[in-house]
């Protein structure tokens, strides 16, 4: 109440000591608790730039939170890349392409060539508490299938080996890869058996003799060339042509005139230009088909296996069949009878795919998707050597696994590092991402650690100043106490007998 | 003859003395009776045919006029202070101090950064949970404190009430004190304790009410109001209070009786003339006037900042920016802008220059005909124009174009019935329209966009600030709830398309760019304080303002109280009993009484001598 009407109404002397009592009070808090002001209003003008620093700090906290996050989820990454590239230096050293004293690597290649397949794509399915890193944005299923689903299907649908089996049978044919040779006189034609993907591709055909002459492919569909002879070539004399296998590698078909017995590679002169035409489309089918028996099905399954692991923004494509023999094209496969290896996010920018703000306007783009470049070639390498098998008893074996080794070798090579989405590049995208990362982390904590400082000194009491204070308001007190006693007993009453 | 003078002189002396020690004995009595005026005794000598004598003439009740006054104003200003700085106190001492785990701003902030993890692992259903559990944290916390302050509005009227008895009760006895007071003849002591009462009672008066106080030669006293209204003048009026039972956000005083939604204070004069003391401007001061300030206006103002905060966060995360497309006909070349989705409250802005200066108006969707027309200013000072949608494209664009008068080089026009089309003016180039874009409230959890209606009206749906009626705004901060579908499944946190996958990142970007990014400005209110910026900085001003008040309001309270302590210092050494004075005064009386005595008994010795010849 304002208006007091208490009996004898406090003096304001003695409410003067209340407010210095009041004082003292404030003063043991402040001690106690450091802080200068306890609640709201007592703070003053320090509200407006304490509230800031407040800001400032929540907001940093929430940036080192996500630093925290994303720096785990890179760790992880980082170590995939690198045992990927080891697996990749592994797959390339043991492609050696003679056939290993005593046929061993021969045997053992493709079991292990299928063991790293599994430990390929079981790294790739690694998740980090539940979030999988390189399905790119879609971070919630596991980006490839299994190892066994992908090589040998599941459920009704076709895996690699029985896509690639396919891809053999067409590009085979009827055993000359999709060519035919036919002779007409003293001139021998080859032509391709129609407009399709399929089997050798004419190139280019070139002689060393005078008496020939050719007439060159001319680049289109169902091409063909032809070589007339118009006299008898001279012993020693080559004509060679130039095939294009399915997997875009190149193959020469060299055949030598010889006068007497032919060996492979080597045509007879015969008694005239007809006869030598024939000798000569004798030796060419021989030879086509030699290669088809050889070199076309390692061609053949690295085009399968670039057709089925298909790569970055392009679909996944088989023969279209049955019959594969005469199979004229390729067709999109479905999710209904094929497995599709990849199942994650296809975007043009994988990196970007993923992305996690560490501050302001920083931000770290960490995405990596399975189907880029180098980690698909991988995969393809691996696949393509694993669904073959080369028993001793197979003449061919030696000559195949040696085709299939040379690819391998030559696709996972180290000069392959420096295209876009190979290993080396990937591991490098994420190490700068790491570095950025690392970068924030050490701002944040040197801008969190000025900013604890600055809110010390705005709202911390100096422990010094309290204590000169209350030592002041100590004195003070006590001898207002005194003053006051002492003025209290000073009255006439006690003087008036 | 002479003996019997001398006689007759001592009787006097000593019935004088007694008198006067009656007087002391009073005072020393009354030494610590709040209230008491020192009384002293006045002594004249008179004449009769014999002699002269000691008289008493009267009993002198010390009183200072102008000192009275200066105490009676200051009483009902400290009062009023006092009653603002307990209310406030509390206000600010449950906002809590910015990083308190209660205060605003951590609440906030918490939430802020589980959007930001939200954008880091969104299809983490422990980070979603989390940033669910924040939104509920916040919007709890707005509810409260909105709670808090319509509480503490509620408790001024049941104040309010007690203070309108507490003076009915007190005016009535002043009444009764001053008619004892006329009426009453000659006895000085009671008359002077009537007049102490009275005192008392006016002191009283005025903490609840500002009083100015006219004392009669007779005795009594007049009261009127600083305002002049009259209290008392032989007859009270009467003080009547109509309690509005529960008081909610939405309810405001106004000055009409059927609108008012606070309770109604008014004052009754003895002739019937009734008076509406809230709508009148009559109480300046005192409980009463404290009390009715802290209930319509600074409470208000508080809760119309909270109410700033909690539709600025549901706007940011809820709007979506549709914009313009470049459109062209007839020479000029401007933007088109699709109104379709534009609900009551959201809102259009266009900037274009005009001979090279920028110029900007905002354009708000207002359906309620008693608002219209609208024209003012908002917080950041931008031009702000409300307009019937009704009439299609072609009735906004004929409404902007009025607005903006005929000078403004532009052509507006409607480019289909849902699209407004502004161009420049063509050939003459002065003016160039620069932007054309709406902010609207997303219509779907799902399927319309990135953005989300996080926080809705509890009672009514989505918010879109509507200006209609009373203002979707006021009392939202009371109403703010989470959103129930995110409640139910919080896979809508970051799934923006049915479609789409709980790894996608662009809703959760969205709701973490809208909260960080989204500026607001307010509009001319009740409340007084304009906000501006966005939702960190609403809170950052609320909380400021909050404490500037409080702070205030306590220091305005203790120079108060200082002032008065210094008036009843002074008073006391004008009114007040000094214990010494009274006992050198009893001294003095004892002598004179003994000397009397003994005059007495002399002249008593001295007749016995003289029957005794």
């Amino acid at each position: 109440m304002i208006v007091n009407r208490a009996m004898f109404p406090i003096q304001t002397g003695f409410q003067q000591i209340t407010g210095m009592q009041q004082r003292l009070a404030t003063l043991q808090v402040q001690l106690a608790t450091g802080q200068k002001a306890a609640s709201l209003a007592e703070m003053g003008n320090d509200r407006v730039p304490e509230l800031a620093i407040r800001t400032r700090q929540s907001a940093i906290a929430g940036y080192q939170a996500s630093i925290g996050t994303v720096e785990l989820r890179l760790e992880v990454a980082s170590q995939v890349m690198s045992r990927l590239d080891k697996i990749e230096s592994e797959a390339r050293s043991s492609a050696i392409g003679g056939a290993g004293s005593s046929g061993v690597n021969m045997a053992a290649l493709p079991g292990l060539s299928r063991a790293r397949l599994d430990e390929v794509l079981t790294l790739l399915n690694t998740d980090v508490a539940g979030r999988h890193l390189f399905g790119g944005g879609k971070t919630q299923d596991k980006p490839v299938a299994g190892s066994a689903a992908i090589l040998d299907g599941e459920n009704g649908r076709d895996g690699f080996a029985s896509v690639a089996n396919q891809r053999r049978l067409a590009d085979l044919g009827d055993g000359l890869g999709r060519l035919g040779a036919s002779v007409s006189g003293a001139s021998v034609t080859l032509s391709e058996d129609g407009a399709h993907p399929f089997g050798f591709k004419l190139s280019t055909v070139s002689s060393t003799s005078a008496a020939v002459s050719l007439v060159e492919p001319m680049g289109t569909a169902q091409d063909q060339l032809s070589v007339s002879f118009a006299a008898n070539p001279i012993a020693g004399e080559t004509v060679s042509i130039a095939l294009t296998l399915p997997d875009g590698s190149s193959s020469v078909v060299k055949l030598t005139a010889v006068t007497g017995a032919p060996q492979p590679g080597e045509f007879a002169i015969g008694i005239d230009a007809v006869e030598t035409a024939q000798n000569f489309k004798q030796a060419l089918d021989e030879t086509l088909t030699a290669l088809g028996k050889t070199v076309l099905p390692a061609a053949s399954n690295f085009a399968a296996a670039e057709n089925f692991f298909a790569g970055q923004g392009q679909p996944v494509l088989r023969v279209d069949g049955p019959p594969y023999e005469t199979a004229t094209a390729l067709v999109a496969a479905t999710a209904a009878d094929t497995v599709l290896w990849y199942g994650g996010e296809d975007s043009a920018a994988p990196r970007q795919s993923v992305t996690a703000r560490i501050d302001e306007s920083t931000q770290v783009s960490y995405g990596v998707q399975a189907n880029e470049h180098g980690i698909v070639e991988l995969v393809r390498s691996l696949a393509a050597m694993a669904v073959e098998t080369y028993p001793a008893a197979d003449a061919t074996a030696p000559e195949r696994f040696a085709a299939l080794a040379d690819r391998q070798r030559l696709r996972l090579a180290e000069s392959n590092d420096g295209q876009a989405g190979s290993l080396e590049v990937i591991g490098m995208e994420l190490g700068i991402a790491q570095s950025t990362l690392g970068h924030a982390k050490e701002r944040h904590t040197a801008y969190k650690a000025q900013l604890d400082t600055m809110l010390e000194e705005l709202s911390s009491v100096t422990t010094e100043e309290v204590a000169m204070e209350m030592l002041a308001l100590n004195t003070r007190l006590q001898a207002s106490y005194q003053a006051t006693a002492m003025v209290m007993q000073l009255s006439f009453v006690n003087y008036v007998k | 003859m002479g003996l019997t003078t001398t006689l007759g002189n001592a009787l006097s002396g000593m019935s004088a003395t007694q008198r006067g020690l009656e007087v002391v004995s009073r005072n020393v009595a009354n030494s610590g009776t709040p209230g008491y005026h020192r009384q002293t005794l006045a002594l004249l000598d008179g004449q009769n045919a014999n002699s002269s004598y000691a008289k008493t003439a009267v009993v002198q009740r010390a009183f200072n006029g102008a000192l009275q006054v200066h105490y009676t104003q200051e009483v009902a200003d400290a009062a009023a202070a006092d009653v603002t700085a307990r209310y406030l106190d509390r206000l600010q001492t449950l906002f809590g101090r910015p990083g308190d785990a209660i205060s605003l701003d951590s609440v906030l902030g918490k939430f802020a950064n589980s959007l930001q993890a939200l954008g880091t692992s969104p299809e983490s259903h422990t980070v979603r949970a989390e940033a669910v559990g924040a939104a509920q944290a916040l919007a709890e916390r707005l509810q409260s404190l909105s709670s808090a302050v319509q509480g503490l509005r509620q408790e001024t009227e049941a104040q309010i009430g007690s203070a309108v008895t507490t003076l009915n009760t007190t005016l009535s006895a002043l009444t009764d004190v001053n008619r004892r007071i006329v009426g009453q003849g000659g006895d000085a002591a009671a008359q002077a304790a009537l007049l102490d009462e009275r005192d008392r009672l006016v002191s009283q008066i005025a903490e609840q009410i500002d009083v100015q106080a006219s004392y009669r030669n007779d005795g009594s006293v007049a009261l009127m109001t600083r305002t002049g209204v009259g209290l008392l003048d032989g007859q009270a009026s009467t003080f009547t209070f109509q309690p509005a039972g529960r008081i909610g956000a939405s309810d405001l005083f106004s000055a009409d009786g059927a609108q008012n939604g606070v309770g109604s204070l008014t004052l009754t004069t003895p002739s019937g003339l009734t008076l509406d003391l809230v709508g009148q401007n009559v109480l300046v001061s005192g409980t009463l006037g404290g009390l009715v300030t802290l209930r319509d206006k600074a409470l208000v103002a508080a809760q119309a900042q909270l109410d700033e905060v909690a539709a600025g966060l549901a706007q940011a995360l809820s709007s979506v920016t549709v914009p313009g497309m470049p459109a062209a006909s007839g020479g000029g070349d401007g933007l088109a802008l699709e109104l379709g989705q534009i609900q009551p409250g959201n809102d259009f802005t266009l900037t274009y220059t005009q001979n090279g200066n920028p110029k900007a108006v905002r354009v708000v969707r207002v359906d309620d005909p008693a608002k219209l027309p609208m024209d003012t200013t908002d917080a950041s000072g931008q031009r702000v124009i409300g307009l019937d949608f009704s009439g299609g494209a072609a009735g906004v664009a004929a409404g902007l174009g009025l607005a903006l008068g005929p000078g403004s080089g532009l052509q507006l026009g409607a480019s289909s019935a849902s699209a407004l089309r502004v161009l420049d003016d063509g050939a003459s180039n002065t003016t160039n329209v620069t932007g054309l874009s709406a902010r609207v409230t997303v219509g779907a959890n799902q399927d319309a966009g990135a953005a989300l209606s996080l926080f809705v009206d509890g009672a009514g749906g989505a918010f879109t600030n509507s200006l209609d009626g009373a203002g979707q705004k006021l009392g939202f901060a009371a109403r703010i709830t989470v959103n129930g579908a995110v409640l139910a499944d919080n896979r809508l946190l970051v799934q923006s398309s049915s479609t789409g996958s709980v790894a996608e990142t662009a809703r959760a970007t969205q709701l973490r760019d809208g909260l960080n990014g989204a500026r607001f400005a307010s509009l001319p209110s009740q409340g007084g304080q304009r906000l501006s910026g966005t939702v960190a900085d609403l809170v950052a001003q609320t909380l400021n303002l909050q404490g500037s008040a409080a702070s205030a309001a306590q220091a305005s309270s203790q120079t108060r109280t200082m002032t008065l302590q210094a008036l009843d210092d002074r008073m006391q050494g004008e009114y007040g009993v000094n214990v010494d004075d009274e006992m050198a005064r009893l001294m003095e009386l004892q002598n004179a009484f003994a000397a009397n005595a003994r005059v007495i008994s002399v002249v008593s010795e001295l007749l016995d001598a003289l029957l005794a010849i």
